[in-house]
């Protein structure tokens, strides 16, 4: 239903009560919204950051929550890629010293290192995005009781295909760069403490 | 002492000396001339500096003084890539466990030496198969190490070293881990390609039995070569340089 609201507000008796609602497509302009109505109509006009500073100071602080949140899960992941490739590294310290023996250059001994890495990275990186699509679709699945404008009820995801480009590049920037280490290191290896060690 | 074109390798006045504050002298001074078909065995207790003779031969580790010459070339301040090119082509290695890789069969294995040459692969995996073969495991070339005894893996692990016709082989207690009667098959093998194809062997064992098949022992102690003997029809002659040394071994 529409109704102007020049039309409407001289409908309103004298000590009538009334509340209307607005809701905006962009939540941010609420406040600038709020001040434009009450010029408009001199009557009592807040917004929901009034009701909730907290709310308002939250969804504010998003952003930046978000950015230290990724950064955690990347650290967290650049350790374990790294922890796991050094554990390879340290496994195959024999085989390494061999190749060493059998005249691999270091580099050689690098590219092995990174492209082991690289080749595992791949597979993990696709099912790392399947598995992460499966998941948001199992949460939609749940009786939120959620409303939004957009989508009506419940959480609808965003599965645009550039979001999977985005992940599978960082999956495999972030094995990369954290396989870096060990492979520098595999390839630094002194040939015969590496063939001595047990 | 000059070099001679039949000398393979010459160490001159080596030694290697380890640790900063309390300095180990694991080799002293050793000078020695192996020439070209030589089967030479290195003995003396552990800890006599023989495996860092054996890797300063085989430019695995480099020496804190003195030089080391390769068919009349000093590699003793080769770069890492210049000794790992020498290594690929003018060293073979057989270590006391086979250090085989585990995934590869016996064939891949004995290919990867020729691989790292950047060799075509047929022409790896023809050689390969040959040298299996001539070690005595031409049916057994698709196995892997878990399939094969210890006795066969040390095989395969001598048709890998001869890979890519080396110079030299050099054998650190490639017998050690072995039952009498495969250490036998072992240094039979060696033998035969000592004598077929004039192959250069440097084996360092303290199995005095296999020591005592070869034609040279230089018997080792705190760094210094304290005793050469010499085979001479069935027995050996010793040096001058043994006459302080207990002439058991």
């Amino acid at each position: 239903m529409h109704i102007e609201l020049s039309a409407f507000l001289p409908t309103l008796k004298d000590g009538a009560s009334c509340r209307i609602e607005v809701k905006l497509a962009d939540y941010t302009r609420a406040p600038a919204m709020a001040k434009k109505l009450y010029d408009i109509s001199r009557y009592e006009a807040t917004n929901w950051q009034d009701f909730s500073r907290e709310i308002a100071r939250f969804v504010g602080n998003q952003g930046v929550t978000n950015i230290l949140f990724y950064m955690f899960i990347l650290l967290i992941s650049a350790f374990v890629i790294a922890n796991t490739t050094i554990m390879v590294v340290s496994k195959r310290r024999r085989e390494i010293g061999i190749l060493m023996a059998m005249g691999a250059k270091r580099r050689s001994i690098l590219m092995i290192s990174l492209l082991e890495n690289m080749l595992i990275s791949l597979p993990a990186g696709v099912l790392g995005a399947v598995l992460g699509y499966a998941a948001a679709q199992a949460i939609t699945l749940l009786p939120l009781n959620v409303t939004s404008a957009a989508a009506g009820d419940g959480i609808s995801i965003a599965a645009r295909p550039e979001y999977f480009v985005i992940a599978l590049a960082f999956a495999l920037s972030l094995n990369f760069v954290s396989g870096l280490y060990p492979a520098y290191s595999a390839a630094r290896l002194d040939p015969v403490e590496a063939i001595g060690s047990e | 002492m000059n070099n001679r074109d039949d000398d393979i390798i010459v160490l001159k006045d080596l030694s290697k000396i380890y640790g900063n504050g309390v300095e180990v002298r694991a080799l002293d001074g050793v000078s020695v001339r192996i020439l070209a078909g030589e089967f030479v065995a290195i003995v003396g207790p552990s800890g006599s500096g023989k495996s860092t003779l054996l890797n300063m031969i085989g430019l695995l580790d480099t020496p804190s003084s003195g030089h080391i010459f390769l068919k009349g070339i000093d590699v003793s301040r080769a770069s890492p890539d210049e000794r790992a090119r020498l290594r690929n082509q003018e060293l073979g290695f057989v270590f006391q466990y086979h250090h085989l890789i585990p995934e590869f069969t016996a064939v891949e294995n004995v290919m990867m030496p020729m691989l790292i040459a950047n060799k075509s692969k047929s022409e790896a995996h023809k050689r390969g198969e040959e040298l299996l073969r001539a070690v005595g495991l031409g049916d057994r070339l698709h196995s892997r190490p878990n399939q094969l005894s210890g006795g066969q893996n040390q095989r395969v692990a001598v048709a890998r070293a001869l890979a890519n016709n080396p110079s030299i082989v050099i054998g650190d207690e490639l017998t050690g881990n072995l039952d009498t009667k495969s250490s036998e098959l072992i240094y039979n093998l060696l033998r035969e390609l000592n004598q077929k194809i004039n192959q250069t062997f440097i084996l360092v064992t303290h199995d005095m039995t296999l020591a005592e098949k070869t034609d040279r022992i230089l018997r080792i102690v705190d760094g210094k070569i304290v005793c050469e003997m010499r085979r001479k029809d069935d027995g050996f002659v010793a040096s001058d340089l043994c006459e302080m040394g207990d002439g058991q071994n």
